[in-house]
């Protein structure tokens, strides 16, 4: 029940992006398509996931006062290995995200959930916050992504999706970084008066 | 672990980076052939689809190629053979200019009774706006170069007739970057026959023997090949230069 409630805390209750409103940088700089969205929000995931393990096992172990600076050691190790393995066997992949990989080790979400869930909470719900976490994570990027790739290039995943005859002209700012401003904003805003209505009697 | 004994913390953050750096090592020792060969790959993949040839030589020093201009340079050269017979060359420049950066752009080009011309061009690297300048890679953009000479330029708004190359709408930057960069991948592979200083580092370079053998000696762009045959350059060069 309890492993149940931790993954739906990260998907929904405890969104990384729309709730928590972590991990800012890579939303909005690599939802310009559904495929980039969908590479970099798995490849946090999994890295979110190994370090939550590894930092749950560890976390009896390192002291208290060199944490920050062991959890951070962990994490880039992970991303390193994810951006090598990317370069592997996924070069288109790891072409498209490019920079954003190294940035996974910067992104608050992965350091946030080490801090506040792994380094209190037993392997196995770790490895579930993380999974948690990293599927909320990749599924509202995947949401931006879909909005600025539908309204700024009139495809998804790359494929064009209005018929010629409607004469679709894309908005190309939704690619821009201001579109992912507004696309972020307007789903937020969205998302704040949808819970707003459940929420306020308890506030 | 509730300690504040600086000699015990120094020593485990010393042994989890250790451990972190073994665990990179070993991944980096298994991911790095792998990597070596996706780069090698979608080179010999993209010299193919640039040029029509059997056969591509091996890359010629270019550190002596001088370009009239600037912001612009050769990485790379090669011949293109198809029944050992030079048919052109592929020239892959990297131009500083993009508005994202460096775009790196290899180009195919023909070479028919002495006159170059772009076959196909194949965009290595590039990092422009995606939607704008990135639709540089789209093939409606790349297909324009073919057929055209050196000195392509860069016609906005479209109707773009003789040498020129229609913009990408609200990429002219982008537009223009790529276009110098097939410009100087033309005058780098014009320079293999005319520029003697390039044709010192054919030699210097030819040393290790190529696959193609040099049976064409008599044929139009036979030279570079040549430079294989060690006493045989001289001669050739001079021969070369008086027929171009």
């Amino acid at each position: 029940m309890k492993s149940i409630k931790t993954i739906l805390n990260g998907l929904l209750y405890e969104n990384p992006t729309f709730i928590l409103l972590l991990g800012m940088c890579p939303t909005l700089a690599t939802t310009t398509g559904v495929s980039n969205a969908v590479g970099m929000g798995l490849s946090a995931a999994a890295v979110l996931i190994c370090s939550n393990i590894v930092i749950s096992l560890l976390r009896k172990l390192i002291p208290s006062k060199i944490r920050i600076a062991a959890y951070i050691v962990i994490i880039a190790g992970f991303v390193t290995v994810v951006q090598m393995a990317l370069e592997a066997y996924l070069p288109g992949l790891y072409e498209s995200l490019g920079l954003y990989i190294p940035l996974i080790v910067v992104n608050c979400i992965i350091l946030g959930r080490a801090e506040a869930f792994a380094s209190k909470n037993s392997v196995w719900l770790s490895a579930l916050d993380g999974l948690g976490m990293g599927l909320g994570f990749t599924c509202a990027l995947v949401l931006i992504a879909l909005v600025r790739e539908v309204l700024g290039a009139g495809e998804i995943l790359g494929m064009s999706i209005f018929p010629e005859a409607w004469n679709f002209q894309p908005a190309s700012i939704m690619l821009l970084a201001p579109g992912a401003f507004l696309t972020l904003g307007v789903l937020l805003g969205i998302i704040n008066a949808v819970r707003g209505r459940g929420g306020k009697k308890n506030a | 672990m509730k300690t504040s004994n600086p000699v015990v913390l120094a020593l485990v953050l010393f042994l989890i980076t250790a451990i972190v750096t073994f665990a990179l090592a070993f991944v980096n020792s298994l991911t790095e052939p792998v990597i070596a060969m996706n780069t090698e790959q979608k080179i010999t993949e993209a010299q193919q689809a640039v040029l029509d040839a059997d056969e591509f030589s091996d890359d010629f020093d270019t550190s002596n190629i001088r370009l009239s201009e600037t912001g612009v340079s050769v990485d790379a050269l090669k011949l293109g053979f198809t029944d050992g017979e030079c048919v052109g060359y592929v020239v892959t420049t990297t131009c500083s200019e993009g508005y994202g950066g460096d775009i790196q752009v290899m180009v195919g080009i023909n070479n028919e009774g002495g006159e170059n011309t772009v076959n196909k061009i194949e965009i290595l690297s590039l990092s422009e706006t995606p939607g704008l300048g990135a639709n540089a890679q789209k093939d409606t953009f790349k297909d324009q170069y073919g057929g055209k000479e050196a000195g392509i330029t860069v016609k906005k708004g479209g109707g773009a007739a003789g040498n020129e190359i229609d913009a990408i709408s609200g990429a002219t930057i982008t537009s223009k970057a790529v276009t110098k960069a097939v410009n100087a991948a033309l005058e780098a592979a014009s320079g293999v026959v005319v520029s003697s200083d390039f044709t010192e580092s054919v030699e210097s370079e030819s040393e290790e023997p190529e696959s193609t053998e040099p049976e064409s000696v008599e044929s139009e762009s036979a030279e570079p090949e040549n430079a294989d045959i060690g006493d045989a350059v001289p001669v050739e060069v001079g021969e070369k230069a008086e027929v171009e």
